[in-house]
């Protein structure tokens, strides 16, 4: 009793109390405001990569628009020949005088983007029919389900 | 004067701290006073520094998919004045304040967006121009090194209608 009624030296406790609160309290703030940052430059990073193979995918549309308006005969079977010789690694479908031309676009970190155009037979250019990003597959580690026994009545 | 008999004893109770105490007590609050004032500074110009990157990487979107669609006339793009201007390069600039409104005067403010089009391939009624967009802070940072720090840039190709002269009045 004698220790807890005395009452000396009770302020240092509370000064060093509240200082450790605040340097707590600063660590945090810090710590919350660098994790937002990281996010930000993330997002930054995600939408300049998006751009960078939209852009590839904008060359590669002007560069077969460019070669079929140069194509005397616009039917579509002679297009397609001219467009299996300019890439192989394009993948077209034809439906009756339609041509659609697919392409994906990789960068090094497999960010996937996929391209469609559309070619009507007899016309001078391509149209843009999707342009977007190709979602990841993954797949979850050591999932185990466990078997639910159903009681029917 | 009249004081009680409690506080008269308290009064000539001549306990205290040395001067050596008190210089060291003080020395050392005063050193965590200031690491204190130092996270919370910096932790503000993070803030700051996410809080102008995540606009930047908006405005720069906003301005890329406007060139896409093609209005010229429209913002953002009706916010810019043409610094150069040539057949195969033309450059735009324009002055934002912190709230990201269009200003006239570099006086008032804060952000430089610089646009540069080149013009790599044309065809008859589309052309495939090289993008680049940057945004610039034109005051350092609290914490910064660089006079005009580079926030946020991309660079990417659009196959679009011929830009002309008309398009950038």
């Amino acid at each position: 009793m004698k220790y807890i009624n005395n009452k000396k030296g009770s302020s240092s406790i509370l000064v060093i109390l509240t200082f450790m609160m605040l340097v707590i309290f600063s660590i945090l703030v810090m710590m919350s405001s660098y994790s937002d940052y990281k996010l930000a430059q993330k997002n930054a990073s995600y939408t300049k990569e998006y751009y960078e193979l939209s852009g590839e995918a904008n060359k590669y549309w002007s560069e077969v628009d460019s070669l079929i308006s140069n194509i005397s005969n616009n039917n579509v079977n002679s297009i397609l020949e001219e467009l299996e010789k300019f890439d192989t690694n394009t993948n077209i479908d034809i439906y009756e005088n339609t041509l659609i031309i697919s392409k994906t676009f990789k960068n090094n970190k497999s960010k996937e983007l996929l391209i469609k155009l559309e070619y009507l037979e007899n016309s001078q250019f391509l149209n843009l029919l999707t342009l977007k990003e190709v979602p990841k597959e993954f797949e979850y580690e050591n999932v185990d389900f466990e078997d639910v026994e159903v009681y029917i009545e | 004067m009249y004081l009680p008999i409690n506080y008269k004893t308290k009064l000539q109770n001549k306990k205290g701290f040395t001067l050596v105490e008190l210089i060291i007590s003080v020395g050392i609050l005063s050193l965590l006073g200031v690491l204190i004032l130092l996270f919370f500074m910096s932790s503000k110009d993070v803030g700051l520094r996410t809080k102008e990157l995540d606009q930047s990487v908006y405005h720069t979107n906003n301005i890329i998919e406007s060139m896409k669609s093609e209005d010229w006339e429209k913002e953002p793009l009706n916010d810019f004045n043409v610094l150069t201007l040539s057949n195969k390069k033309i450059t735009l600039s324009s002055l934002y304040d912190d709230h990201w409104n269009s200003v006239n005067q570099e006086k008032k403010a804060l952000f430089r967006t610089i646009i540069t089009i080149d013009k790599s391939s044309e065809n008859s009624e589309r052309s495939l121009y090289q993008i680049s967009v940057k945004v610039i802070r034109l005051k350092s940072y609290f914490r910064g090194k660089k006079d005009n720090p580079l926030i946020h840039s991309i660079q990417t190709s659009l196959y679009i209608g011929n830009i002309s002269e008309e398009n950038l009045k």
